[in-house]
């Protein structure tokens, strides 16, 4: 409904980012087209079987993952798992949506200068997000935050809370989930029914399709173009960004004339689309002059604990994350690692505790352990991940989609701080788990990454990154971020609370008639 | 938490790719269909072992494998047979056996194929206490989401200084 020759806000992604965006945009009277790969898949046709739904929602376009972590070994063209269609990941993701803490801001003034890896700080500070993360917790109805009550202990919490506080640690909540407890928002509450990943079916997890989508909408000033991939963004000769090409399900390619561009396609997506839409001007990828698009990909230090307890806890009933441990989340060199992690309880489906605790087990103590899926209940660290020059999506140079583009190759070597943080976290499990007398621990690192950031770092100076602190490119002031790309640091946090929160900030920004320059 | 049925795909296909070129190369006399559809049965039951799983199941296992690849199988059947048929040899030697042939690419593959074949079936992990899809019967929240009463609930307590920052 918005003509392709009319310049408009265009919008590439209609997920955390996007989908936040454009709510913010048009309530306030702008009009917005975004541009989103994926199809539209209700809440009436998620599917509650793991293998099923994420044939259904995936972003199965392949893509290349090289170097030596776990993603080139066991899953080499899925280097991320993320979501195409409209919501885009936070159709899949779990709702924990904690707030950065201050220092992570200030990742290399507080960790220093460490070896290998690119840290630089935030160029904003956590009293400049406070008041966004105030109003993003609102908009999505996090549980202890505005009057919204904290969910009741499930099976599998109450594992982690007991074990947890056996061994000593403090800092152990089920508050800060973004899934409702009661009814509100125009959506029910929980009914436990344990199948976050594959898509909330009656809506009570908050989505960007169950919440921000429909007010876009509904102001009549959101035109959403589902199964229409961007594939170049084109600049005039003073360096605009001028129109976004698209390809729509038929393969046709459409140019939508632009007046801003914002980029939400998730950390991968949105490197390659930079790096896919060089010019003569900007020969290494639009807006790339200091050569940051698609370095520094963080992705968090990630590994799985299934634990086999003595007595019966179903794990699968129930918040498939129903609460953390932010104990570790501080930053303590004397664990021999900068940064923190965050140790969430998770369920698991058989499927999944088969393929990733104890990599490549067989016989009969591992098939004992499935046996007694019923006692078991399992751990998810999220770690700081460091910033590295060459962990980094780049244009694969033998690897093409399916019309003729490179698709991305994604390469990671962790830094090796990586290795004293999971053999602390590895460590801790044990301990933890043995305060309940666990007859077993597995472990296992889950090989695709559903957290990606970096990829188009905010930083203070022009050199270091490829934003501001708006999320506007050093280089061209109509072009913005509005993803995870925007990481100037992983944090230990899950990060769609702050990719919310800074689409709010950007939101004020674009509204307040952003000056054209860098700020 | 899930892991993807693409990247199970993905390592079942480069399992058998890798095995299909290593069956390429060999010499060793292929058993027939009887016997590698018995080896692999056996084989499966040897990789994960369960007593309430009926036979039939790994022989369905047996049997698909055997379909999307009789080259392969039969290369395994081989690797894992001696003077006697691998599933006519006591237990130990199995096992043995196994141990040794694990990093090979056709056993990597089967392994994979047995792993997916049982643990993605909702009547074999039903009978582990996994309950399958929920929706229809409203959820957990009046099915014992929260039935757990070995540990005490944290929410019950006064709160211990929880709370996230």
């Amino acid at each position: 409904m918005i003509d392709l020759d009319d310049p408009a806000i265009v919008i590439i992604g209609s997920g955390a980012g996007g989908g936040t965006l454009a709510q913010a945009l048009t309530e306030a009277g702008k009009r917005v087209v975004v541009l989103e790969a994926g199809p539209r898949i209700e809440a009436a046709d998620f599917v509650q079987d793991d293998l099923e739904a994420y044939q259904q929602l995936s972003w199965l376009d392949p893509r290349v993952a090289t170097g030596s972590y776990a993603a080139a070994k066991f899953a080499p063209t899925m280097p991320a798992w993320i979501v195409k269609a409209v919501g885009g990941s936070t159709l899949h993701w779990n709702g924990l949506a904690y707030r950065m803490q201050p220092h992570e801001f200030k990742a290399r003034g507080t960790y220093g200068d460490i070896d290998d890896a690119t840290l630089i700080d935030w160029p904003i500070g956590y009293d400049d997000l406070a008041s966004y993360y105030n109003r993003a917790e609102a908009l999505m109805g996090v549980t202890g935050t505005n009057g919204i009550p904290v969910h009741p202990a499930t099976n599998n919490y109450k594992v982690l809370h007991a074990a947890g506080t056996r061994l000593g640690y403090s800092r152990i909540s089920n508050a800060n989930i973004a899934i409702n407890s009661v009814p509100r928002d125009n959506r029910p509450n929980c009914i436990q029914m344990g199948f976050c990943n594959q898509g909330c079916t009656i809506n009570a997890k908050w989505s960007t399709l169950a919440s921000a989508i429909p007010k876009a909408e509904a102001t009549g000033r959101l035109d959403l173009r589902s199964e229409s991939m961007a594939v170049r963004i084109e600049h005039d000769d003073r360096g605009r960004a001028s129109a976004v090409i698209y390809r729509d399900r038929d393969g046709a390619l459409h140019r939508q004339r632009a007046s801003i561009v914002c980029i939400a396609g998730n950390a991968i997506e949105t490197a390659r689309l930079l790096l896919l839409s060089d010019s003569p001007t900007f020969a290494d990828g639009l807006a790339n002059t200091h050569g940051h698009v698609g370095r520094n990909y963080m992705r968090h230090i990630g590994d799985i604990a299934v634990a086999r307890m003595p007595k019966p806890v179903n794990m699968h009933r129930g918040i498939v994350t129903p609460g953390t441990i932010f104990d570790e989340a501080r930053h303590d060199e004397t664990r021999g690692f900068a940064g923190g992690y965050l140790m969430e309880a998770t369920g698991l489906a058989p499927i999944s505790v088969a393929m990733i605790a104890s990599p490549g087990a067989w016989g009969e103590d591992f098939a004992t352990f499935l046996e007694h899926y019923d006692h078991l209940t399992g751990m998810l660290m999220v770690g700081e991940e460091l910033p590295r020059a060459d962990n980094r999506v780049t244009l694969s140079a033998d690897v093409k989609d399916a019309a003729g583009q490179p698709v991305a190759e994604v390469h990671v070597d962790e830094h090796a701080q990586s290795t004293a943080m999971r053999s602390h976290f590895r460590q801790q499990a044990e301990a933890l788990y043995g305060t309940l007398d666990a007859a077993e621990v597995r472990f296992g690192i889950p090989p695709s990454a559903a957290h990606n950031m970096g990829t188009a770092r905010m930083s203070s100076d022009p050199r270091d990154g490829v934003t501001n602190s708006f999320g506007q490119t050093h280089e061209v002031p109509n072009l913005f971020v509005t993803d995870g790309s925007l990481f100037s640091s992983s944090s230990a946090e899950n990060p769609t609370l702050t990719i919310v929160a800074l689409a709010l900030r950007q939101a004020d920004y674009i509204l307040a008639g952003y000056s054209g320059s860098s700020g | 938490m899930t892991i993807s049925r693409r990247t199970l795909l993905q390592m079942a296909a480069s399992a058998l790719a890798l095995a299909q070129l290593a069956a390429c190369g060999s010499e060793e006399e292929t058993p027939n269909a009887e016997e590698t559809s018995r080896t692999l049965s056996r084989l499966g039951r040897d990789l994960f072992p369960h007593d309430t799983v009926a036979d039939e199941k790994y022989d369905a296992i047996a049997a698909g494998f055997m379909e999307q690849d009789g080259v392969v199988a039969g290369q395994i059947a081989a690797l894992l047979g001696g003077p006697q048929p691998f599933w006519r040899m006591a237990k130990q030697q199995r096992l043995a056996l196994i141990r040794d042939h694990m990093p090979t690419p056709g056993l990597q593959a089967y392994r994979f194929a047995v792993l997916v074949g049982l643990y993605n079936d909702l009547s074999i992990t039903r009978t582990f206490g996994y309950e399958g899809p929920s929706f229809e019967e409203f959820g957990y929240i009046d099915r014992g989401f929260d039935d757990l009463d070995w540990l005490p609930d944290p929410l019950a307590q006064p709160t211990s200084g929880g709370g996230q920052a």
